[in-house]
């Protein structure tokens, strides 16, 4: 056997003491996670966008100022920005936001709405509401110089 | 090292000593279950927001004038009907009817009002976007009030002390033949009696004060806990596993301010209703609705009305969620008040009745009789006092009640 493996029978002192000190980093870094789950359950926003691809691959959503987890019965919005496959600013597509609730199979009770936002390829989404809680999902149907293509976004709504 | 091992063993013995007090006392709710039970509580109720559709709303003298107005029977065709017929404070302003009398016989159970405020629409159907829009329509409908605007209006200019707390408020009433002027002085009415009914909040019931006990980690007073049913019924109505109560009858007032079919169907086929899907383009039709001329809002205020969803499928049918809280006094129920008592209610859930306009979402619930009855029992645990100026509930001094 080379130098320096160790069996999972006889670990080396070194492969035991990296055990420890992995434990130990997991110790430290709960505070970190708490942390990070308390924003979550106080309806904090995360500072990086989500970022989805469609079904075809033909083009990419890039959702920024979207709330996580979303709250039940408020009205929301975000940003969209798409992309095509080769990097260009998609304006003026067709976007058409559905949604239903995974488990009651209740549609959305509102009709979400896009309008162009300020720059190439951007978009606000308005009239998002959420009645139920629990897990939903978002499909995004997109018509952009006759391709079509579709993205789902799967969210927790608390 | 020996040190180290010694302080290590005695935390664990600290940890082993607390380990058993809290073993006896282990929480019955889950993080998840406590996070949905404080959604419920009426601490989570937010302060009610200015109605942008309303500028008086928030109004005392508005308030106070819409009080008149509410109990007030000459805002009715016959001298006879007030807002308080069929909404009666000592009945947590409903009427005790399976369905409302006025003028004529209605076809519908009257909802309360308390917390009504909070709603983003108004009658079963949500044909109305607004509380002061609501009062309008139920003025003028020929089975209730039977009062057309021009006669509402002149009912306030031929009474000296209706007409002068009026002009206080609103300024000049309108001659009769100002189309435009009578329909702004009717909304202000309905402005005022809005102003009034903002103010009729739900008090904390028992369940609120025994979450709130929960919550700050301590027992709850004898007269505040829940009893074993009382909790078994808790549990029944947050899992989605159980009752799905919550897919429905969520927030602090138990309501999603949505549609729903339940399949409760009315006695004859001359009765039947399409619901929310022709309650909503009524609703967009409406001159008084957020975004008419006699609303106070800037466009952009009408978000509901603008995003609201339309002509789809599961819109036919659908009728208002109504929210659970005080419900002992606010039977019968359901919107033709068909189910006399909460044992009723339970046994529309267990019956799965077919609905006759689209179709029941409705589905066999994996709970047994013993549940359904905990159900109920916690159900009861909604009810509470009405949070309103005790003046308020009284009929005021100068209103003509019958």
């Amino acid at each position: 056997m080379p130098t320096g493996y160790a069996t999972l029978d006889r670990p080396s002192s070194k492969l035991v003491l990296a055990r420890y000190q992995l434990i130990l980093r997991l110790m430290l870094s709960l505070p970190a996670l708490a942390l990070a789950l308390m924003c979550a359950a106080t309806g904090a926003k995360p500072a990086e966008p989500i970022v989805l691809r469609t079904e075809a691959g033909r083009f990419s959503l890039r959702l920024t100022d979207i709330e996580r987890p979303e709250r039940v019965n408020h009205l929301h919005g975000f940003e969209l920005s798409l992309i095509t496959v080769d990097g260009r600013p998609a304006t003026s597509a067709s976007i058409v936001i559905t949604g239903q609730h995974r488990y009651a199979l209740n549609p959305l009770p509102t009709s979400p709405q896009v309008q162009p936002g300020p720059a190439d390829g951007t978009y606000r989404i308005e009239g998002l509401r959420f009645h139920v809680a629990g897990e939903w999902r978002l499909v995004f149907a997109i018509e952009f110089e006759q391709i079509r293509d579709r993205a789902t976004l799967d969210i927790v709504v608390k | 090292m020996k040190k180290s091992f010694l302080i290590a063993v005695l935390a664990g013995l600290a940890i082993c000593a607390v380990g058993p007090a809290h073993a006896q006392s282990a929480p019955e709710w889950t993080a998840q279950e406590l996070e949905i039970l404080r959604s419920l509580t009426l601490s989570s109720l937010p302060k009610l927001p200015p109605d942008p559709t309303n500028k008086y709303g928030d109004d005392p003298r508005a308030a106070d004038f819409g009080h008149r107005l509410f109990f007030d029977t000459r805002l009715s065709s016959n001298g006879m009907i007030a807002c308080t017929t069929c909404h009666e404070p000592e009945r947590d302003f409903t009427d005790g009817k399976q369905v409302s009398i006025g003028v004529g016989v209605t076809p519908r159970n009257a909802p309360t009002i308390i917390g009504a405020a909070h709603n983003i629409w108004f009658f079963w159907d949500g044909r109305k976007d607004s509380q002061w829009s609501q009062a309008l329509a139920s003025l003028e409908n020929p089975l209730e009030h039977n009062m057309p605007r021009d006669q509402a209006v002149e009912a306030i200019r031929s009474n000296p002390d209706l007409s002068r707390d009026y002009v206080a408020i609103f300024g000049i009433l309108p001659v009769s033949s100002d189309r435009d002027g009578v329909n702004r002085a009717f909304s202000n009415i309905g402005k005022a009696i809005a102003a009034y009914e903002r103010r009729i909040m739900p008090g904390p019931a028992k369940f609120d004060r025994y979450a709130e006990a929960i919550f700050a980690g301590r027992q709850p007073a004898p007269p505040d806990n829940l009893t074993l049913d009382e909790r078994q019924g808790l549990h029944v109505f947050i899992s989605d596993q159980l009752g799905r109560c919550l897919r429905c009858h969520n927030g602090p007032l138990f309501t999603n301010q949505h549609f729903h079919n339940i399949g409760v169907a009315e006695p004859t086929r001359q009765d039947l209703e399409e619901g929310r899907i022709a309650g909503i383009e009524t609703a967009l039709a409406d001159e008084f609705n957020c975004t008419g001329k006699y609303s106070d809002a800037r466009p952009n205020e009408c978000a509901e009305l603008n995003f609201a969803r339309r002509n789809s499928p599961e819109l036919r049918g659908a009728f208002k969620v109504p929210t659970l809280r005080n419900l002992l006094k606010t039977g019968p129920y359901m919107r033709i008040g068909s189910r006399r008592t909460l044992e009723d209610v339970m046994w529309h859930y267990r019956t799965l009745p077919i609905a006759r306009v689209g179709q029941s979402e409705l589905n066999d619930l994996p709970i047994t009789s013993t549940e359904f009855d905990q159900l109920e029992a916690f159900l009861r645990t909604l009810d509470g006092p009405i949070n309103v100026p005790p003046k308020y509930l009284r009929p005021p001094e100068t209103a003509k009640v019958n």
